[in-house]
């Protein structure tokens, strides 16, 4: 730890400006929040706010969604480079929701910018972000699962004056009723972010009229130097080096079941560090990732992993670069390529790209925090369906967006815990689950059950966060109509350290079910009494019908594993049992554990067991035993130029190669392996199968890594210490 | 028993701590309060202790006092402990089908910190062979699909006892709209396992949401067990000493009831302790005639911190314990990590950082001398010299003051390159802004300003910084109230008794068909409310009954209360109060956020039932201005941390500030269980009540 000193000001000085400009934007946020009726604002949490400067410089973040990081810088510059300053007046306001115009993530994530002005001058910016229930065009709340370019996806507001004297403008407000559905919650949402923001302009001219302009920027100067010192120390306590990774965007939406290479290299160099994503060419439907959504997700994962305790500010950025590599790529899209999930499909495998590559530095850094901080990658599929009809009770238009359903996935397994339920996307921080009831009153249906599926966690010394399973039946709409999603159908999230991966998404239609006749006739509709047809579809439709008496229902995915399961302590893969959490199967199978008729763990049998799955991974009996103190979430050490299994001390070659090629290497079908593990992944039909890699240490037979990939791949790249390698700066990835 | 009808010349409060037993007893003539340790086996021991305490400064014993007490309220901690620690009563839970996952799954236990380490499931409240699943469904509509199947019932029944279970919940989904299968559930459960506690989710907390609802339920089963006891106890060992009187309960909400009504819902003593104070403010402030309240308390591990405007405190609805949304009401206070034994630390970027880690009583602050060797605020104030390390806690603890420093010194100075003094001032500082923060968010947050308000500054370590806070967050006035030291407990034997009553009705107001439903579920409520004061002795005349609504627009999510005429709803009413909630709502939440042209929605209805208990008076006299000015008992050397310079300040003692006395800072005020510190430009004068009342200068 480097110790601060502000140059001119006492830090104690610089903290309390800090946290007095924090307490705005916090107040900026419950202002937004008791004002919302949008349960995707009160309880998804999907929004946020912040505060820049008259450079359009981040001064604080307070908000639920990580990746708006980006897109508040975005949208500010935005509004600057459309509007000429001169022309701003105290009361204006901008909307910015295009992801290639105005710094959005996606269209339905609705930016607010207006400027705080003190003493007739601007001093600084209000940015408050919120997904809106809908933004028109032809997706329902802002999917556009069949969209081929962005004019065809949604409303796409290119930062323009639509607020004045701090109040909606009434013909732009007609313009925005009568182009979204559910008119009257997004007109109503917005205002509430008109009115956050008024709070903040407010309480921003009373203190820069207590403590003066110049103190009020000097002030904001240093906040932001000590949370670049802090982001630097951060770094340094990762070894230099190259890591990279290598991850596959879904989308099958037209039949086709694409899978999209994408690639990251973190480079680490001192107190510094770039981040490189590369892909092939952006395509015609909506997982493209543009700008604010790529570097967004990057701040998503920065922040959870690394950077969890530093103040966010301008600072922050500073000792990062991140190389989007050429324009027009799925990592780097512009107009005319659809993005409205360019957050969900492209933006959440960044977040799994960067646990993989972070955790691959933090496992070889000699800091113990910071070697803390390795974690499997977490689930987050995005599993859901938005739909739109008429509401047969009251004639009313009525929208289906179950939010409780595209939450309840596994959490990562961490050094510290088993990954938690309920952990939604890895940038949603704050989010809560909906109540059945209030689902029952928002959405036109019923949920029929909500419950943890069984060994969707993936294995590991700590096992990743279980996914849920969730039905809900259509009941108040004769027929809806809308898009149904996932992002994570045919690649499971991968484990860390030697943990197995989680279980991918899946969900499925009934179609014609007894169901309404069972409620008619006091019969309880659980999961064997429905009968029904259930098509076989792809993964996300484009063309989404459910009609009354339609039942969807969603089993989530887990996060992945964190370590050898060979090495979890039997006693809590025995309570996991006893909670239901993981079979008897995967806990003799994956664990090595075998349990007494009384549900303990059977030590003699657990150890035979384990000693066989270690036989069994390498075809042969161990030559060497695991070390009573070996790390266990640290399988591989450099020791002297070559790279070392930390469980037995086995040499595995020099550190200029992948460690991989030293390990013994069994790979499987995913979906067959998954078929054995009780796990779940969709079959890939088409193409190079999906597969899993399982590298284990020839004398010992620890897991060392497990890694999804395509069949016919190259291996995943090993780490590089002490290598500074770019990618190309024009690299385009096969598409 | 009748509790307004019992003879007694005293009569006893007591606010059972973590650590300490405060006592405040009314005697004839005057307040006395003592002080014990809080004995955690049995705690009738330490109240005993207390009463020891208490008695002897009127020359008497507690077998003297107790015959003659007529009441004896109890503000306790034993069922916050029960809740936050989730030590209890083995909870069984029936359910619907379908959902015996709703506990583990908590709501979604997602916190707002981004660190993922923290990310974790929350820790199991109930276990899960004690959760059994029901075939049983009821619709949003309130009709139900599925009837209970009694054999499947009493076979779970079974399941529940065998796993152990003391206390059973019934969490059936929407059973606040239709509770038959609850009911039905709580019949069985009583031919079946008659010894066990029960609560039905609908009886608990009849309103929408299921998790709030069955957590309530979950949590008053798991609070039960310590409640009975500590009743039990209580009541045989005050017994034994000749207690006759009413013993009654304070309750998180602000108000006192029995002890029936207590142990079938012990869930409404959480955070009864805090709540003591905020009331014991409310009193101080009517007889003193200030309207508008910020109230401070600062402890060993947390500042806890509330608002009364116009002397009425805020509730928070739907409190939630970590990741356990409830559905309890109870007073909205605000606590944050900053207590006497908040450790000072640097952080990532070299910045000096004040709690949320406590040294709490063991070890305790380096100045203890216990083996704390980390700096907490109690040593910075003993560093700069505004706590005498001979006299703290009337000599309870010798404090060492070279270990403060070097804890300063090793933590903060030396890394930052400081004086330990200047280093003690930051520390001081910035216990100043957390609270002053907490502050903040009760008030600034919800439309108050603070120079609006007189701030209410309690417990024994919240006088050294009062001045200092409210310099900052621009409160003119400042009341150190007499008791402060024991003032929880005060306000706890002041108490009124209030019940509080909810129901979900989910009225659409521009719909004329519900006036009707909505009068009939007041005139249960009402009824229900009557019945229980009596059932307490309460004479019914005196009982006033205040009904309040829930509303929101038509679509929103959060509501806002207001009060309700008491009387029976008439359309024209409904007109009217959807005609007035734009502005109501905008005083809220600032202009231009209502939602014009939507209807309003009556969401939930409630009942409060309060009957007005007379209060016991505490010392007065007659104040004499212009007096000659007092004698200081000392002059002490100090580090002004807001000056950031040493001077020689006068030290005064309690008996030297009678009614009428004013002084200026700097100087410093020792009454021996609480220290006021008086920085220059402010000043102090002492009230006929002998509240002390602070301003700053203009």
């Amino acid at each position: 730890m480097t110790t601060a000193r502000a140059n001119t000001f006492d830090i104690i000085d610089v903290e309390v400006h800090q946290k007095s400009i924090r307490n705005i934007a916090s107040e900026m946020a419950v202002t937004l929040m008791r004002t919302s009726g949008s349960p995707v604002v009160t309880d998804a949490k999907d929004f946020s706010t912040s505060i820049l400067d008259d450079k359009a410089e981040q001064l604080t973040f307070a908000g639920h969604v990580t990746f708006h990081v980006s897109t508040a810088v975005a949208g500010v510059e935005a509004v600057l480079r459309n509007n000429p300053v001169e022309d701003i007046r105290p009361g204006d306001g901008f909307i910015c929701n295009d992801p290639h115009t105005s710094g959005a993530i996606h269209q339905g994530d609705v930016g607010i910018v207006m400027p705080f002005f003190a003493g007739g001058k601007i001093v600084g910016w209000g940015y408050v972000n919120a997904h809106l229930l809908d933004v028109g065009g032809s997706a329902v709340s802002g999917f556009a699962a069949g969209a081929f370019d962005n004019y065809s996806e949604a409303l796409a507001f290119p930062a323009v004056r639509v607020i004045r004297d701090g109040r909606l403008d009434e013909q732009w407000q007609k313009f925005i009723a009568n182009n979204v559905r559910m008119s009257g919650t997004v007109i109503n949402d917005i205002r509430s972010m008109i009115a956050a923001n008024n709070v903040g302009s407010r309480r921003i001219a009373a203190l820069v009229d207590e403590i003066g302009t110049d103190r009020f920027r000097a002030l904001n100067e240093e906040g932001k130097n000590l949370s670049e010192r802090a982001m630097r120390d951060i770094i340094s306590c990762l070894p230099d080096g190259t890591y990279e990774s290598v991850d596959w965007v879904e989308y099958d939406g037209r039949g086709h079941e694409g899978l999209y290479e994408i690639r990251v290299r973190l480079i680490v160099s001192g107190d510094e560090m770039t981040l490189q994503y590369r892909g092939g060419e952006q395509v015609d439907c909506f997982i493209n990732g543009a700008w604010p959504a790529v570097v967004g997700q990057s701040w998503t994962t920065l922040l959870a992993q690394l950077a969890y305790d530093v103040p966010v500010n301008a600072g922050i950025w500073r000792p990062i670069t991140f190389d989007l590599g050429p324009t027009g790529t799925i990592v780097n899209a512009v107009a005319p390529a659809p993005v409205t999930m360019s957050h969900i499909q492209t933006g959440m495998k960044i977040n799994k790209l960067l646990a993989d590559v972070f955790s691959q530095a933090c496992s070889l850094s000699s800091d113990p925090k910071i070697a803390a901080r390795v974690a499997s990658q977490s689930a987050q599929d995005q599993t859901y369906f938005t739909a739109y009809g008429i509401d047969r009770r009251n004639g009313q238009p009525a929208m289906a967006f179950p939010m409780s359903v595209g939450m309840t996935t596994g959490g990562p397994a961490q050094t510290n815990s088993d990954g938690m339920e309920v952990y939604a996307a890895q940038c949603m921080s704050g989010c809560d689950m909906p109540d059945v009831e209030l689902e029952e009153t928002s959405q036109p249906g019923m949920i029929l059950w909500r419950r943890i599926a069984q060994d969707t966690g993936g294995a590991g010394v700590t096992r990743g966060g279980l996914g849920v399973d969730t039905a809900m039946a259509i009941l108040h709409c004769e027929r809806m109509n809308g898009g149904a999603y996932t992002n994570t159908a045919l690649i499971p999230p991968r484990g860390a350290a030697g943990g197995f991966p989680g279980a991918a998404a899946e969900w499925k239609l009934w179609r014609k079910t007894n169901l309404l006749e069972m409620l008619d006739t006091n019969v309880f509709p659980d999961a064997d009494r429905i009968t029904g047809e259930v098509p076989q579809g792809t993964a996300t439709v484009t063309d989404f019908q459910i009609n009354r008496g339609d039942i969807y229902d969603v089993i989530h995915g887990g996060g992945g594993g964190l370590g050898d399961p060979l090495r979890r302590a039997p006693a809590l893969v025995a309570s996991d049992v006893a909670n239901g959490f993981v079979s008897d199967t995967v806990a003799r199978e994956a664990y090595g554990v075998v349990l007494a008729a009384d549900g303990q763990c059977d030590p003699a049998a657990t150890d035979a067991q384990r000693r066989a799955i270690r036989a069994q991974r390498i075809g042969r009996a161990p030559t060497r035993e695991v070390k009573a103190d070996a790390p266990l979430f640290a399988p591989l050490r450099s020791s002297g130029g070559a790279w070392e299994c930390s469980q037995c001390g086995e040499g595995l070659g020099p550190v200029e190669r992948n460690w991989r090629e030293a390990a013994v290497t069994t790979e499987t079908d995913v979906a067959s392996r998954f078929a054995q593990l009780h796990s779940q992944v969709r079959a890939r039909l088409e193409g190079e199968p999906v597969v899993m890699r399982e590298h284990c240490c020839p004398a010992c037979a620890s897991s060392l890594g497990v890694d999804i990939a395509l069949h016919g791949t190259a291996p995943l790249p090993g780490m590089r210490p002490g290598v500074n390698d770019p990618f190309p700066a024009d690299m385009v990835l096969e598409g | 028993m009748a509790l307004d009808t019992i003879e007694g010349e005293y009569a006893i409060g007591v606010d059972v701590g973590g650590t300490h037993t405060d006592l405040i007893m009314s005697t004839p003539d005057r307040l006395v309060r003592s002080k014990a340790f809080t004995t955690h086996g049995n705690y009738s021991e330490g109240i005993l202790r207390a009463i020891d305490l208490a008695a002897a400064q009127i020359d008497m014993t507690a077998q003297e006092v107790l015959p003659r007490c007529r009441a004896f309220v109890n503000g306790s901690t034993i069922v916050t402990n029960a809740i936050t620690e989730l030590r209890g009563a083995k909870v069984g839970v029936l359910i619907t089908r379908g959902f015996k996952d709703t506990f583990r799954l908590a709501g979604g236990a997602r916190t707002q910190d981004y660190d993922d380490h923290l990310q974790i499931p929350p820790p199991e409240v109930v276990e899960r062979d004690c959760v059994v699943e029901v075939t049983e469904r009821v619709d949003s509509a309130g009709r139900i699909i599925v009837g209970i199947d009694d054999d499947e019932v009493r076979a779970g029944i079974r399941t529940l006892k065998a796993n152990g279970a003391e206390a059973i919940a019934v969490c059936f989904l929407w059973s606040f709209q239709n509770p038959a299968n609850e009911l039905r559930a709580g019949e069985l459960l009583h031919e079946e396992f008659a010894e066990a506690f029960v609560t039905m989710s609908h009886d608990a907390h009849p309103v929408i949401g299921e998790f709030p609802r069955f957590m309530t339920a979950v949590f008053n089963c798991l609070s039960h067990r310590a409640t009975t006891r500590y009743i039990d106890g209580l009541k045989t060992e005050l017994g034994k000493a000749g207690f006759k009187g009413a013993m009654t309960f304070f309750q998180g909400i602000g108000g006192s009831i029995g002890i029936e009504a207590v142990e079938r819902k012990p869930i409404t003593l959480m955070q009864s302790g805090p709540a003591g104070g905020v009331m014991g403010a409310r009193q101080i402030a009517e007889k003193l005639g200030i309207r508008n309240v910020l109230v401070g308390d600062m402890g060993g591990t947390s500042f806890d911190t509330a608002v009364l405007a116009n002397l009425t405190p805020t509730v928070a609805h739907e409190a939630a314990f970590g990741a356990y949304r409830t559905g309890i009401n109870i007073l909205d206070i605000v606590s944050v990590g900053a207590g006497g034994g908040s450790i000072a630390w640097l952080d990532g970027r070299g910045v000096p950082q004040v709690g949320p880690h406590s040294a709490g009583s063991e070890p305790g602050p380096a100045c203890y001398g216990r083996g704390g060797m980390r700096p907490t605020v109690t040593d910075a104030n003993v560093v700069l010299g505004l706590i005498d390390p001979a006299n703290y806690l009337k000599g309870a603890h010798q404090l060492d003051v070279d270990a403060a420093r070097a804890a300063i010194d090793a933590h903060i100075a030396t890394p930052l390159g400081w004086t330990v003094d200047r280093a003690a001032a930051a520390i001081f500082d910035l216990a100043v802004i957390e609270m002053a923060n907490a502050l903040r968010m009760v008030s600034v947050e919800r439309g108050y300003h603070p120079r609006d308000f007189t701030f209410f500054s309690y417990g024994g370590g919240l006088g050294l910084f009062a001045v200092e806070i409210c310099r900052r967050l621009g409160c003119p006035t400042i009341v150190v109230p007499d008791n402060c030291a024991a003032f929880s407990a005060y306000g706890v034997l002041t108490a009124d008794y209030v019940r509080q009553y909810n129901r979900t009705v989910n009225w659409t107001l521009d719909d004329p068909s519900g006036v009707e439903a909505v009068n009939a579920a007041l005139a249960e409520m009402q009824a229900q409310a009557r019945a229980d004061a009596q059932s307490e002795g309460i004479d019914l005349a005196a009982l006033e009954i205040e009904p309040a609504g829930e509303f929101r627009f038509l679509g929103q999510v959060h509501q806002v209360s207001r009060p309700l005429p008491n009387r029976p709803f008439t359309a024209e009413d409904a007109a009217r109060l959807a005609e007035e909630f734009p502005a109501v709502y905008e005083t809220n939440y600032g202009e231009g956020t209502a939602w014009k042209g939507s209807s309003v929605v009556l969401v939930n209805i409630s009942i409060k039932a309060v009957f007005r208990r007379e209060k016991p008076a505490g010392r007065e006299q007659e104040p004499v201005a212009g007096g000659p000015p007092p004698k200081p008992q000392a002059l002490r050397r100090i580090y002004q941390p807001f000056l950031r310079e040493h001077a020689e300040v006068p030290v005064y003692a309690d008996a030297a500030l009678p009614p009428g006395t004013a002084i200026a800072g700097p100087c410093i005020v020792d009454v021996g269980d609480t220290t006021l510190y008086i920085p220059s430009g402010a000043t102090c004068t002492r009230d006929r009540y002998f509240n002390f009342s602070l301003a700053l200068n203009a």
